[in-house]
């Protein structure tokens, strides 16, 4: 959670961004990956699933917020747990796992520019901005930390725009699934 | 329905046997049923792979990585500030949404999941060496990252990238990078004797802060450089290699990188220059060549034997050396990534002799031929070597009067050079024949520029040439000027005689059609028609388009000079083995 000091409403600076995403790996599910950096976009901590598959008894069951169960309840809140360093700021580009700020209470951010139609936000997100070419949406009703994550997401951008790290994760969620199905051949 | 045969529906889903225990409670006189039931169900952990960074590597494996990165990963040596950087470059200090971004990729010999991902989830190399990071000159080009990358994480590397692409400038980028990470603090760098100097400016030009040494002077004076100078790189040419190899070659010199330029010359694994380099004691081995394949695979295979000792011997099939060498060979052509390079032009000026070569030339012929069959068994390749140098000397200059069509034809081309303020290079095998065409062109004031001048003159000279505007020619051999210089200022080029070898006109032709060519190279290949010159021509264009086929299929690889055979064939003669039947093929 980035942290405001009530004083002087002087802002922290933050020092751990978190990048989420969940990845559709053809015939098998969903991989959750997350990426923590630094200011500099350095690699702090690097957490994904194997692919999960969608349980048809509870698309029935959860019907149009099955996505969201699945992505936050299931893959992301288990990612969450295996986090030392725990970011103080959640960027995604799913519009699904926006639900995590309930989860976990760390301001989560949604680039929407290079989301599918679909996964665009409902017009009544609180928060839209762009940042380094991004539209960015949140639900964040706090103008100070509002401000404070503006200030982050541009200080973030100087060095890389915010869409770089999910490459990243993707590469390495690759990664991870071609070791996993060379090990299954042999 | 049946369950056990058909697939669950959510109905049958429902029916399904809970895996929770169930008590049943009978609610009755005793036991009130309560207004509300709630029951907290545990949620399913998912599996997680977690890998923990630091900047000395992965943290889960411990302090042993593979590369580890100090807290001041590619700060800068000095204080700088991006207010000092020019405009141009403060803007390639911002990684946009749409640049390209290079990522590195973990070499295959990496094993463990978490080192691989600690080289993939790096930032991009664009963000790593721009703006306060890591200073240039000039921003690199898109491939230029991907070379950097491929042999940054690399312990051993063939750089083979096509002459004129920047191989320099990747090399030291990637020293500079082993360097500030500290991966590396002493590397030998390895080049022929005329480039020595050339590479201490190029690393003056892209990495002013590494301090490095060039090895000469006597053999005490070279032994203290060996033995004592602190310089982070040490460049040394292949010649004095040879003579200091018990000092270069003893345990007490360590090496965490050495580096082979024009790394061709150690392609034959048992000349002495290939077994001093094999014995230096190195930690990582990079190869730097434009010409991995000149005449054959056997080649490539002795110079993996320096990159990668063991990856390939001569036994191999050409599929197999093929797949060992694929992770470690990064090869780019300017016609690939260079597609806003400047048209390289080539025209062959095919000339007749004049009549005082023309006499000259036919009675040499003839009479060779017939000297050469008269020799029976006793002809060896030598022999007609001989009598195919005769005959091209006689192309260019007729040796009675001096007469030279090629000349005349130079002179025309020349003044037009001249008249349109550009400057030409013109290159020939001999010597004597650029002294000869000096004193026929002088007034285009030439220089000149090849074994016989001494390894001092030459930088001046290749100066005086660049920034006179007087001196419109120069006059180069190949075995001197036609390896790593950058003359891209030049847009002639003209080969007056050929070499045997087209890499190696590649090469010459690559001094002035490289990065940052001011416009499009125009090549004169002179050619007498009808002539020995025509035959080795034809040849050799069939060898060119070979060369190309195996550097890009599976196509097994042949020789791409001229061979035994085809030297022979060029006279219809017969080798001692039987007659050619199929010359020149």
């Amino acid at each position: 959670m980035i942290a405001v000091s009530e004083n002087t409403e002087r802002i922290e600076p933050v020092e751990r961004f978190g990048f989420i995403t969940v990845v559709e790996v053809p015939e098998l599910g969903f991989a959750g990956g997350m990426l923590v950096v630094s200011p500099q976009g350095r690699p702090i901590e690097f957490h994904c699933t194997p692919p999960v598959a969608e349980n048809r008894t509870q698309k029935i069951l959860y019907g149009q917020t099955y996505r969201g169960f699945l992505f936050c309840d299931q893959i992301a809140s288990s990612i969450f747990e295996k986090s030392k360093s725990r970011p103080q700021l959640l960027i995604t580009d799913r519009a699904e796992l926006l639900a995590l700020d309930k989860i976990d209470q760390t301001p989560v951010l949604l680039l929407c520019s290079d989301a599918p139609p679909e996964d665009r936000p409902a017009e009544n997100r609180v928060a839209c901005f762009d940042v380094g070419g991004e539209r960015v949406s949140a639900q964040i009703r706090d103008d100070v930390l509002l401000s404070s994550v503006k200030y982050a997401c541009n200080e973030f951008t100087k060095s890389l725009p915010l869409v770089e790290p999910f490459e990243r994760i993707r590469l390495a969620i690759d990664e991870a699934q071609a070791v996993s199905r060379q090990a299954v051949s042999r | 329905m049946d369950n056990a045969s058909s697939p669950i529906d959510w109905q049958g889903s429902l029916n399904q046997p809970t895996a929770l225990p169930v008590e049943s409670v009978v609610f009755g006189s005793n036991v009130v049923a309560p207004e509300i039931v709630s029951a907290t169900f545990r949620k399913r952990r998912r599996k997680v792979n977690s890998y923990f960074f630091s900047a000395t590597g992965v943290e889960e494996h411990g302090a042993a990585t593979d590369m580890p990165l100090p807290t001041n990963f590619f700060q800068p040596a000095a204080e700088s500030t991006s207010d000092d950087l020019p405009a141009e470059f403060s803007k390639r200090n911002q990684v946009t949404k749409d640049d390209k971004r290079t990522h590195l990729r973990a070499p295959k010999d990496v094993i463990k999941m978490g080192d691989r991902l600690f080289y993939m989830l790096q930032p991009p190399l664009e963000s790593l060496l721009s703006g306060e990071t890591m200073e240039f000159p000039f921003p690199p080009f898109d491939f230029q990252y991907a070379g950097v990358g491929f042999l940054f994480t690399r312990y051993n590397a063939i750089l083979a990238d096509e002459m004129g692409l920047g191989k320099t400038m990747q090399a030291i980028t990637s020293i500079r990078m082993l360097l500030r990470t500290r991966q590396a603090s002493k590397v030998l760098l390895i080049c022929p004797k005329p480039l020595v100097t050339n590479w201490l400016r190029e690393f003056k030009t892209w990495a002013p802060e590494i301090t490095v040494a060039a090895i000469q002077g006597n053999k005490s004076e070279r032994a203290w450089h060996w033995k004592h100078n602190r310089a982070m790189v040490k460049v040394a040419n292949y010649e004095l290699l040879i003579r200091d190899e018990a000092i270069v070659t003893s345990e007490q010199l360590q090496y965490d990188l050495c580096v082979l330029d024009e790394a061709q010359r150690v392609k034959n694994k048992q000349n002495s220059t290939s077994k001093v380099v094999k014995n230096i004691n190195r930690r990582r081995s990079w190869a730097l060549t434009g010409t991995p394949i000149e005449n054959s695979i056997n080649d490539l295979v002795g110079i993996c034997e320096f990159a990668s000792p063991g990856s390939v011997n001569q036994n191999m099939t050409v599929r197999e050396i093929k797949r060992n060498v694929s992770d470690l060979i990064l090869r780019r052509t300017k016609e690939v990534v260079m597609t806003d390079l400047p048209p390289r032009l080539m025209r062959d000026a095919e000339l007749d002799l004049s009549q005082e070569q023309a006499d000259q030339y036919f009675a040499a012929e003839n009479n060779g031929v017939i000297q050469l069959g008269e020799m029976g068994n006793e002809i060896t390749i030598n022999h007609v070597f001989e009598l195919v140098l005769r005959l091209k000397q006689i192309c260019n200059f007729d040796p009675v009067t001096g007469a030279s069509t090629k000349v005349d034809r130079l002179k025309a081309d020349l003044e037009e050079v001249a008249a349109s303020g550009q400057k030409a290079i013109v290159f020939s095998q001999w010597v004597g024949a650029i002294e000869k065409i000096a004193d026929k062109v002088q007034r285009f004031n030439p220089l000149q520029y090849h074994g016989r001048i001494p390894s001092k003159r030459r930088d001046p000279i290749l100066q005086e040439f660049k920034e006179n505007p007087d001196r419109t020619v120069l006059l180069m051999s190949y075995g001197a000027g036609s390896v790593g210089l950058n003359l891209q200022f030049c847009r002639y080029v003209f080969l007056f005689d050929r070499w045997w070898n087209p890499a190696v006109e590649d090469q010459a032709i690559n001094r002035a059609h490289r990065i940052g060519a001011a416009g499009s190279v125009t090549i004169t290949r002179m050619i007498m028609a009808g002539t020995i010159e025509q035959r080795i021509h034809d040849i050799l264009e069939e060898k060119r388009a070979l060369f190309n086929e195996i550097l890009s299929s599976d196509t097994q690889p042949t020789n791409r000079g001229l061979s035994r055979d085809e030297i022979f064939g060029l006279f219809d003669l017969t080798t001692p083995k039987g007659k050619i039947n199929n010359p020149a093929a």
